[in-house]
């Protein structure tokens, strides 16, 4: 597989929604792929971040009253 | 107060801040947002007859969102501006920590790179799945496009801004992969 193949299934990857033979290629290829190892922590890492940083309380209840 | 209009202020408050984080992002604007949001809720509330179940509330919520904010911005024919850095306002943080500060510039980064670096449709894809934690057939169903469309988008927008994360100066936020505001990031 190649990376860019392997970068475009990161999501995926992560999120557990791939096939087995799938997941066991993007393995293999990030075994020997250093570059697309160290994107994929990028990439977690990312997710991780926007979900708990990004996130804005509303300023005040909302709807007719 | 009777029954229904209970069950109205209770689903306004469980779905409110799903609203309003796509308006905020879409609006670029904290009292825009807060208008959007107010209209949007007002618009569901005026034709909550036209709800369908099967649509699922968040969904429906988040349309309506998306098609306020499409026809405000055909009204008023507001073309894109960059801002100022300086002028970007974050709403007021409720916490209160020494770390504050850290937490706050990770903040900054993340909002200055949502709102000015990525495209319109890579900002809303990377709100309703990563803020408001909907799955790829709500998405789908929102923007009106296959599940597997949605797949694709949603990693390409997530591509998309952890490059500009990194070109924008903010992987300095980062040491080794790991952000080192992590123990805050958990609260």
């Amino acid at each position: 597989m190649k990376c860019t193949k392997v970068l475009s299934l990161f999501s995926r990857y992560l999120e557990n929604d791939i096939d087995e033979l799938t997941r066991k290629k993007i393995d293999q290829h990030l075994m020997q792929c250093v570059s697309c190892g160290n994107e994929l922590l990028m990439f977690s890492n990312f997710m991780r971040i926007i979900k708990s940083a990004a996130k804005i309380k509303p300023p005040k209840e909302y709807g007719p009253h | 107060m009777g029954g229904p209009a209970i069950v109205w202020e209770e689903m306004v408050k469980s779905h409110q801040h799903y609203v309003y984080n796509l308006a905020y992002y879409l609006s670029q604007d904290p009292h825009e947002a807060d208008d959007l949001t107010q209209e949007t809720f007002l618009k569901a509330f005026e034709h909550l007859e036209d709800f369908r179940q099967e649509a699922g509330l968040r969904t429906w919520l988040c349309s309506i969102a998306l098609n306020t904010f499409k026809a405000s911005r055909r009204r008023k024919r507001i073309k894109h501006q960059s801002m100022c850095l300086e002028k970007i306002t974050l709403p007021d943080s409720s916490f209160n920590t020494e770390r504050i500060v850290i937490r706050k510039e990770l903040q900054w980064c993340i909002h200055h790179v949502l709102q000015y670096h990525v495209s319109r449709e890579q900002k809303i894809i990377l709100v309703l799945r990563d803020l408001n934690e909907m799955s790829y057939k709500e998405i789908a169903s929102v923007l009106g496009i296959s599940v597997s469309a949605v797949k694709s988008r949603v990693n390409r927008a997530r591509m998309a801004f952890k490059n500009h994360l990194v070109k924008s100066g903010c992987a300095k936020l980062m040491k080794d992969f790991t952000c080192y505001c992590e123990g805050v990031l958990e609260v």
